[in-house]
């Protein structure tokens, strides 16, 4: 070796959700042709448009993705120089994104897919700790610590319409949900793209409302995920429509597996830290999700009724 | 009150919302500005922005993956300075762009477009994946660009195949895996801040064209130019094409008085044929085959050199016209091998060390340093001894790690573990400087270097630190910035990697062996 290495060998892969082979599968052809290219390059993950999947490579820190492929925490995407547009080639278990070659040989397969779990008998009770740390407090929106210390002062004035017309549109679907599908679904089309940034809040609400059907069994998740996610095509960004593709398909992140888990089955005083730490994901996207779980912790708890109406 | 509307899109532009919201709020506190907000441009925050006024700013049909800064101002100038404020937050650092912005020059994404911007472009520089270097190389030969490819894991074959129609069309391929040269001074790759001079370099080496390209400039010479040829170009199946074609181009070159050749060993027949290209050549030819057989070089009329600072230094007596003794040394002496204040400070060091401290770790960024120094330290003190000298770049190390030129962390991890190591006399280390190396290596170094003396003499050990720097006073780290940083952690400096080797093992040559030690009580 007598040169400094543009291009490494292969990294292992650590975790590969099982939407994944598939996904590449389809993409790949013969090996060695470009089957994608990235798209977003972030600090510790990056998107790759592989056919009409978004595949994300992430630090495993991070936790499984929908259509995620966990690498070792060293994974620092910028400094390896990946940028959009980098070809994606895969020639066995081998992916190879721009200068970075991952292997999916020995990777632990992990199912994104949401297991259905008894809704609890205490649900009113856990959701009202669950609101007490997530609803705004005081004037204006005021999400979890978690997102606040992170999130600017100033005027900023753009956004404070954006927020306003957030809050308007979740009061009309929380109000939706009581009254059958196809309330719920035009009210959540009409948070489909609004928001500031990489994934916008209303497509991170919806992403936490079908979460929690999908986790307490709620029947009418599957028609209104699919609604949302197909009316979603060319209204949102490519990442949150990826999120609500997935959700369709009743697959979801690591981070909103765990939440759920503590918020539906764990220590009831376990919540408010259990929240705290699904807000901490992204800038604003924790407590948006958030919001939607508990939207949805109210439509199961009204399930008969939207099941009735499905 | 605002007068002004406005706005730019960038295309395919990711940011989190904290960030957006940071910059929209910096933006607003500027004077003039009466609004601003910068929105993923779905439908749904279009239609908030035209509600409030700002739907001017969206111009241009932007999609959901397309970022909108908008903008209402009170008069143009402040509007125009909000959004130059906007694209300096969005350009710089940090983002999740895959654009550059409306007001950033298109980036050329084929051979094509980027010669259609740049009609004048002689060299394309290629940095791919191997799967598609060859390809975009033989569009760049059939251009008429000679070509520098950066690029490793192109086959041999193809290696051939490029250098035969590049040889065919009278061009240039340098690599595959070429890290470095400099070309009528401009730097490509690796390459280090040298001045102009009359000394052209033709490597198949990449530090080893960095350290003498440095040590011409230290001496006071310049370089031409530097081609490097790619690792495997002296290798049998390639046949030394682009070193025979640069010989060439070097020998007819009106700015090249002297000509430097750097390699590892070439097969035999390559050598031969590399060095018939020099045979009566018109101008002097310094050949540097690490390791290589020196009367081969003189039957063929060219100065051998046995190492980087050797070759750098009969290059330059031969461009000062100075004459150059028949066995090769120049007149100030060649690489320190009769330096008596060389070994002076090996023997004062050696003073220092306990019994059983007999061992030299060479902790190495740059190849081809690594291999001069394991050359130098067997040559001086036998094969028979338990001495590591790592090339931390080699693949066994990198795998999925930046290479240590990029980022130290690999080496002070080594560095560290060499508290614990009572066998351990010296440690040995190289510093690369120039563009594309870390921005402080031996600030980046240096912690570690202290804290592991300490340890080491905490534990009743001195532990001998030697480095040389291969920079220069230009280059973006600062070569005497650098050596104060490592002189100051207590580092033995040298002033080419071929005197640190010979210091290195100068003082493990010094060390008391283990039967100096004294028992206690007596």
């Amino acid at each position: 070796m007598e040169w400094p290495r543009p291009f490494g060998l292969p990294s292992p892969a650590l975790s590969v959700s099982t939407r994944v082979e598939p996904t590449i599968l389809r993409a790949a052809g013969r090996a060695g042709d470009v089957a994608g290219r990235v798209v977003a390059v972030h600090a510790t993950a990056v998107n790759l448009r592989m056919g009409d999947a978004l595949v994300t490579v992430a630090r495993s820190s991070v936790g499984g993705l929908p259509t995620g492929i966990g690498v070792d925490d060293g994974f620092a995407p910028r400094a390896a120089g990946l940028l959009p547009g980098d070809p994606v080639t895969v020639t066995g278990s081998i992916v190879r994104i721009g200068s970075v070659s991952i292997d999916l040989a020995r990777a632990r397969p992990w199912s994104p897919h949401l297991p259905h779990r008894p809704i609890p008998v205490d649900l009113a009770e856990r959701a009202a700790v669950l609101r007490s740390a997530v609803e705004p407090r005081g004037a204006g929106r005021a999400p979890l610590r978690a997102a606040d210390h992170r999130r600017p002062t100033g005027p900023a004035s753009s956004r404070g319409e954006i927020d306003d017309v957030l809050e308007s549109r979740l009061r009309r679907l929380r109000s939706a949900v009581r009254y059958g599908d196809g309330a719920a679904i035009a009210a959540g089309r009409a948070l489909i793209g609004l928001g500031v940034g990489l994934t916008p809040s209303g497509d991170d609400v919806l992403v936490g409302l079908s979460a929690t059907w999908a986790a307490t069994g709620v029947a009418a998740r599957t028609r209104l995920a699919a609604e949302w996610a197909s009316w979603a095509d060319g209204r949102t960004t490519d990442v949150a429509l990826d999120f609500l593709r997935a959700a369709a398909d009743g697959a979801y992140a690591e981070r909103l597996h765990d939440a759920l888990e503590a918020i539906l089955a764990g220590p009831i005083d376990a919540i408010p830290a259990a929240a705290e730490r699904a807000a901490a994901w992204g800038a604003t996207s924790g407590t948006d999700t958030l919001r939607g779980v508990l939207i949805g912790l109210e439509g199961a708890a009204l399930a008969t009724h939207l099941v009735g109406a499905a | 009150m605002a007068d002004t509307i406005c706005g730019a899109v960038y295309r395919n532009a990711y940011r989190d919302s904290v960030e957006l919201m940071g910059i929209a709020a910096e933006l607003e506190k500027l004077p003039g500005i009466v609004r601003a907000g910068l929105v993923m441009a779905t439908p749904a925050n279009l239609a908030v922005l035209a509600g409030a006024g700002l739907a001017a700013a969206a111009d241009g049909d932007p999609g959901p993956n397309d970022l909108v800064v908008a903008i209402a101002a009170t008069e143009q100038g402040a509007a125009d300075a909000a959004l130059a404020r906007a694209g300096v937050a969005l350009t710089s650092g940090g983002g999740e762009s895959g654009d550059d912005g409306p007001s950033a020059a298109r980036i050329a994404e084929t051979i094509n477009e980027g010669l259609a911007d740049l009609p004048d472009a002689t060299i394309a520089l290629i940095s791919t994946p191997g799967t598609y270097a060859t390809a975009e190389a033989l569009k760049a030969l059939k251009s008429g660009l000679h070509v520098f490819l950066f690029s490793d894991n192109v086959s041999v074959e193809d290696e051939v195949e490029l250098k035969t129609l590049a040889g065919r069309k009278g061009l240039l391929v340098m690599g595959p895996d070429c890290g470095t040269a400099i070309v009528g001074g401009v730097p490509l790759g690796f390459a280090n801040a040298v001045r102009q001079g009359p000394i052209g370099l033709a490597a198949a080496s990449g530090t080893g064209l960095q350290q003498v390209s440095c040590l011409i400039d230290r001496f006071g010479s310049g370089v031409s130019h530097a081609l490097g040829t790619g690792g495997r170009d002296l290798d049998e199946r390639v046949g030394g094409r682009t070193m025979l074609a640069a010989i060439d181009r070097l020998l007819a070159d009106p700015a090249t008085a002297v000509l430097v050749l750097i390699s590892k060993p070439p097969s035999p027949a390559v050598a031969a044929r590399v060095l018939d290209a020099v045979r009566g050549a018109a101008k002097p030819v310094v050949v540097n085959f690490l390791g290589g057989e020196p009367d081969a070089v003189r039957a063929a009329g060219a100065h051998p050199a046995a190492t980087f600072e050797a070759a750098a230094r009969i290059a330059t007596a031969l461009a000062r016209r100075e004459v150059v003794p028949a066995d090769g040394r120049a007149r100030e002496g060649t690489d320190g091998a009769d330096d008596p204040a060389l070994a002076a400070l090996a023997a004062d060091a050696a003073g220092r060390l306990s019994p059983g401290q007999t061992e030299i770790r060479g902790l190495f960024s740059g190849g081809s340093l690594a291999g001069e120094a394991k050359l130098l330290v067997k040559g001086l003190l036998g094969p028979d001894r338990h001495d590591r000298i790592l090339d931390l770049g080699d693949d066994e190390f990198t795998v999925g790690r930046p290479h240590p030129m990029i980022d130290p962390r690999l080496r002070t991890e080594h560095i560290a573990a060499l508290a614990d190591d009572p066998a351990v006399a010296v440690l040995l280390l190289d510093v690369v400087l120039g563009y594309g190396s870390h921005l402080d290596p031996a600030g980046a170094l240096a912690p570690t270097i202290v804290e592991t003396r300490r340890r080491a003499a905490a534990a009743g050990r001195h532990l001998a630190v030697v480095a040389s720097v291969c920079g220069t006073e230009s280059d973006p780290q600062g070569l005497g910035r650098q050596e104060q940083i490592l002189a100051d952690a207590g580092v033995l400096l040298a002033s080419s990697n071929a005197r640190a080797a010979r210091l290195a093992a100068g003082i493990a040559a010094g060390a008391p062996s283990p039967s100096d030690v004294v028992p206690a009580g007596r």
